[in-house]
């Protein structure tokens, strides 16, 4: 092998690569992207969080009239919350509530009359609480929470007179401790909100592992391409190195650029967890929880990384066929968008289907395909373990991303691509014409 | 022993047969042009040459061995028709690695860049990306390109196609020179008849994917009777006007 003409090609690669806007901007925009989602997420949560703490005017129509009411308005002042009393009449519920937000209150509470009788007899009573919200969203009701749990606290205190018990036994009547125990890892979670942190990175890293992918496929596709396009292929393939050290010094090049991209998605993603955990980090300082241990183990890693490192390869020699076969950028974009189904469906799929639905044969197979490897891997290693066989699963995935860099090197050739781009465009040309 | 022997090359893409038994030969140390209109074959012609494309029939021997090989591919030079460049890469770049794929990153590779860079005489414009360059610099960088190597045989497919005048007449007078300089065998092809006149000793008339005439210039024209190589090929095809 030449191997100084073999640096001098991936150079050259890398080079053209690197400085091209349009393989550089998406990785840079990916990488921008993913902080920004993660503020987006954020920041109407923040928002509905502050806006629960600060509903603190809340309007009350009382149709009861009875002492238990003034003392549930009361009750209601002293723990913070300040009380506009509003008369009924005959207006109806909707114009009420204008009049209330109309006087400041973010929320309307009605008393229906026999409020008082009820906690006498040991009924419930009832009462209306109304969220007055400028815009309806996901988090527009949080605010209704707070003082329906101060209005709860206040009949169940007075339904429990004389009997004994406390709010806090009632409400809480044991003990409980929930915990989830996950098995593979050997882990306690203590407290949902982590369980809830560690969904999400089960359901969001298939998916942006998939993303990767598909960025580097399109990008290969996109530097063949332009050889077709640009005319500088012809030239290459007459330069005295073989087709398969033409290919492997693209693929080297490529790589270089995709890894460099892939950092820039690894930073945006890194990000974008930070800004995700800052919101159930906050809820899980509480004492007595069980620490979260569920980072990957170091094997894991080091299989994670070989695992992207051939999928990725796999996903530009796709992309080189892809390329090879498109007579200009335009046509390889086109072709390349719906192949990234191969890569989203089965990501999509690993993300929300539990492993065991799956099915051994399924599972099995999603680990031998260097497409889908790293996506369930990647779940598997954060959210279970990975399985005996994943050693087995490499080498099987090498081998197809092999296979498939020695097939399109059989398919570098010039005549062999003409033949074929010549019959792609007589077969797109009768479906126009079988079309009108 | 000839540094280039095809013999009844033909050639069919699907149904259509764009080569109809080719044969020439060209010797070392001399300038052939292969002259006939657009569509005639040049191109495929020289295609199979230099092994990016297979005869369906025929054969062709360079140096006695099989185009393709990448023994032949040291010794040939191919410069297609419209060779592009690369957009993100500068011409020095672009030479550098050429000189490197061929000699490595010794003395022999640092002549040939300096040749290199010579024969392209873009000045400092060399050190700026190609994507900047006007056609006939891309041209300039190619031709460059092709000769830098000191090849045994270069094989120029319409090194002046869609240049002007003045860009033209610089690559011929790039070519003509660097040929004699370096020795080096030539075989180019032309639709332009005067060019080929100007540039090759020897030249092959194709029309239609068949070789209709060949010899030396001189020769042929005497033995037709004509003026110039368009008048012979004119009379060849059978057009003689009104």
């Amino acid at each position: 092998m030449n191997l100084e003409a073999l640096k001098a090609l991936a150079a050259k690669e890398f080079k053209d690569l690197i400085r091209d806007p349009r393989i550089v901007v998406p990785f840079v925009l990916s990488a921008l992207a993913m902080p920004v989602i993660g503020l987006l997420i954020i920041s109407p949560m923040q928002v509905a969080a502050r806006q629960a703490v600060e509903t603190r005017v809340v309007a009350l129509v009382d149709l009861d009239r009875s002492e238990a009411s003034r003392q549930m308005a009361r009750w209601l002042e002293g723990k913070g919350f300040s009380v506009v009393l509003l008369e009924a009449g005959e207006a109806g519920e909707a114009e009420l509530a204008r009049e209330a937000a109309g006087r400041g209150a973010q929320l309307l509470l009605v008393v229906a009359p026999g409020f008082e009788r009820a906690l006498r007899s040991g009924d419930k009573p009832k009462l209306k609480l109304i969220t007055l919200v400028k815009e309806a969203s996901v988090f527009s009701a949080l605010g209704g929470a707070a003082v329906a749990g101060v209005v709860r606290e206040f009949v169940a205190s007075k339904l429990l007179e004389g009997s004994g018990l406390s709010y806090d036994l009632v409400r809480d009547p044991a003990e409980l401790q929930e915990l989830v125990y996950v098995i593979p890892k050997d882990v306690l979670l203590a407290n949902p909100a982590l369980l809830a942190a560690l969904l999400m990175a089960v359901l969001l890293i298939p998916l942006i592992l998939a993303s990767v992918a598909f960025v580097v496929m399109q990008m290969s596709a996109t530097a063949m391409a332009v050889e077709n396009e640009e005319r500088t292929l012809e030239t290459l393939l007459t330069l005295p190195v073989s087709r398969f050290e033409l290919l492997l010094s693209k693929l080297l090049g490529m790589f270089a650029v995709s890894l460099i991209g892939t950092a820039f998605e690894m930073v945006g993603l890194l990000l974008y967890f930070y800004l995700l955990a800052s919101v159930p980090a906050a809820l899980a300082r509480q004492p007595g929880q069980v620490a979260l241990q569920v980072a990957v183990t170091p094997s894991d890693v080091a299989f994670l990384a070989v695992s992207l490192l051939l999928s990725l390869l796999f996903m530009a020699a796709l992309g080189l066929i892809v390329g090879a076969l498109s007579r200009d950028v335009r046509i390889a974009n086109t072709v390349a968008a719906p192949l990234s189904m191969i890569v989203y469906l089965p990501a999509v799929f690993i993300a929300f289907a539990p492993s065991e639905a799956l099915g051994p044969a399924g599972s099995a197979l999603l680990y031998a395909l260097p497409v889908t490897q790293p996506a369930i891997a990647a779940k598997d290693a954060i959210a279970s373990s990975l399985p005996p066989a994943a050693p087995a699963y490499l080498a099987a995935s090498l081998a197809a991303t092999v296979a498939v860099v020695y097939a399109v090197s059989k398919l570098f050739s010039l005549e062999l691509l003409s033949e074929l781009q010549h019959k792609l465009l007589s077969i797109a040309r009768r479906g126009r014409e079988g079309g009108r | 022993m000839p540094v280039l022997e095809a013999k009844g090359l033909v050639k069919d893409f699907g149904g259509f047969r764009a080569l109809r038994g080719v044969s020439f030969e060209v010797e070392e140390g001399e300038v052939f042009g292969l002259v006939g209109p657009n569509g005639a074959g040049k191109t495929t012609t020289f295609r199979i040459i230099v092994g990016l494309l297979r005869p369906t029939a025929g054969e062709v021997r360079v140096f006695g061995m099989e185009p393709g090989d990448v023994r032949v591919k040291r010794l040939v030079s191919y410069l297609p028709e419209d060779a592009g460049t690369y957009r993100n890469i500068t011409g020095y770049e672009f030479l550098s690695m050429v000189a490197r794929i061929y000699f490595g990153k010794g003395r022999e590779a640092e002549e040939a860049l300096e040749l290199g860079l010579k024969i392209a005489g873009l000045g400092e414009k060399v050190h700026e990306k190609m994507k900047t360059y006007s056609k006939g610099m891309k041209r300039r960088i190619q031709v460059a390109r092709a000769l830098m190597v000191k090849p045994r045989l270069a094989v120029l497919d319409e090194p002046t196609a869609g240049l002007d005048v003045l860009q033209a007449r610089e690559v011929r007078e790039l070519v003509k020179r660097y040929a004699r300089e370096l020795g080096a065998t030539v075989l180019l092809s032309s639709h332009n008849m005067a060019e080929v006149e100007r540039l090759c000793m020897r030249v092959a008339l194709i029309h239609a994917g068949r070789v209709l005439e060949q010899g030396e210039v001189g020769e042929l024209l005497d033995k037709h009777g004509v003026q110039d190589l368009e008048e012979l090929f004119v009379k060849l095809v059978g057009g003689g006007g009104p």
